[in-house]
């Protein structure tokens, strides 16, 4: 290694002090004497140069520059407040509608209910059953497994059991129960009680829909509904309701 | 600046303050590497501002604070070369290998004038005055100088040894002139 390779390598950082170039260097240079007060003279000179007095930026440009900068600041901040605001007032649109929801939903119109119920009553024909049978116990068989609540079936004074079938009432599935009065069809349904707890209340309430008499009461989390064409006041009594 | 970056992991300042306080700190040598970059006081103020802002609207990416001295003067290296990418490069391949090779003379360096040096350094190359710059007067190490020129350490290296070989030439050369000037 002659003294212009030997240099050239000192001048380079290598990730390891031990780095065979590195040491063939430095051999050089221990045993030249025109190496060392080379970089002897570099040293002083990187010395010279860490000293060296720099040229100063004026106090006008540093203030000219702050406040071109105080302005990107300011603007940046405007900018997050507005988005901040843009979010704050997404996040309570979302509030108010998912609370207008909400509302909706506890307190809607049970009428809606009423007519779902007739209106699966009015399509209701003999041969949509799913299973004929005059016998509770053989019902409640069928529906065993079908429904995650158990099915039993009350008598009704005068009518007789004519069969059953699954039905969804919204969106959840329920049990739907036929008697036969004169010719006259009884739906009783069944399912989960949808209700929120302030209506709760296991007394019988009374409506009417397209000529159809639905009476519906709770019952241990259930809701049970009768629909049919009698008249309400004999639907009750036969329901031993009244 | 120790307090500043403790404050900064703290997260109790401003970004936007924070900013101006490092910016402040380094502003001084940003300009004068501007002015190397540059050799006109005009143009070097202007470059600082430009790199200045656009590395205000970067800051919040920068994630190592304690990196930003050697962030703000990569954002202004590449803000001249944008400026000055319609001008021809300064070759370095074609650089007279006599101007590295020993000549024996003997450079004194107690006896040289800050103007001198200045000039010199003002006279080589625009990468050599660039790495002699960042290494012997800020003192950045290789690893961050390859990092703000975007080069490997190998290059760095070379350019550093080439760099101070012509400094010192042209120093040797400014010496003799001087002490010519005065016998006559």
């Amino acid at each position: 290694m002659n003294c212009q390779e030997a240099r050239e390598v000192l001048a380079h950082d290598f990730p390891s002090a031990a780095h065979e170039q590195q040491l063939q260097a430095h051999s050089h240079i221990r045993s030249c004497g025109r190496c060392q007060s080379r970089l002897r003279e570099d040293t002083e000179l990187r010395n010279h140069l860490k000293g060296l007095v720099r040229e100063k930026l004026s106090t006008e440009f540093k203030e000219k520059l702050f406040t071109e900068i105080s302005k990107l600041r300011w603007q940046k901040a405007a900018r997050e407040r507005r988005i901040q605001f843009r979010l704050a007032a997404a996040a309570m649109i979302i509030a108010v509608l998912l609370a207008a929801g909400a509302v909706w939903y506890m307190h809607r119109s049970p009428s809606n209910l009423i007519d779902y119920l007739v209106e699966d009553h009015q399509e209701n024909l003999p041969g949509r059953f799913m299973m004929t049978s005059s016998s509770p116990a053989d019902i409640e068989r069928w529906f065993d497994g079908k429904l995650d609540f158990p099915v039993h079936v009350h008598s009704v004074h005068g009518a007789e059991l004519v069969g059953a079938r699954l039905c969804r009432v919204e969106n959840t599935r329920a049990a739907l129960v036929f008697y036969r009065c004169h010719s006259r069809l009884i739906s009783w349904f069944i399912f989960h009680q949808k209700v929120p707890p302030s209506h709760s209340d296991t007394a019988p309430q009374t409506s009417s829909a397209r000529g159809y008499s639905v009476i519906q009461w709770n019952e241990k989390g259930l809701t049970h509904a009768v629909v049919s064409d009698l008249e309400s006041g004999e639907l009750l009594e036969m329901l031993s309701l009244k | 600046m120790r307090g500043l970056f403790k404050r900064i992991k703290s997260g109790v300042s401003d970004s936007g303050e924070i900013y101006e306080e490092l910016l402040l700190a380094n502003l001084e040598a940003l300009y004068a590497f501007a002015l190397r970059l540059t050799r006109n006081p005009h143009a070097a103020e202007d470059l600082v501002q430009e790199a200045a802002l656009k590395a205000f609207k970067a800051f919040g990416k920068l994630r190592e604070k304690q990196r930003f001295k050697g962030w703000i003067f990569q954002i202004l290296r590449n803000s001249f070369l944008d400026q000055h990418t319609a001008r021809p490069a300064e070759s370095l391949e074609d650089l007279d290998e006599s101007d590295l090779v020993e000549d024996g003379a003997t450079l004194l360096v107690e006896r040289l004038l800050n103007d001198e040096i200045g000039k010199a350094l003002d006279e080589l190359p625009v990468d050599y005055r660039t790495v002699v710059w960042l290494s012997d007067v800020e003192g950045f190490a290789q690893r961050e100088i390859s990092e703000i020129l975007g080069c490997p350490m190998g290059t760095v290296g070379s350019r550093l040894y080439r760099g101070r070989a012509l400094l010192r030439r042209k120093l040797i050369g400014s010496g003799t002139h001087r002490s010519q000037a005065r016998k006559s």
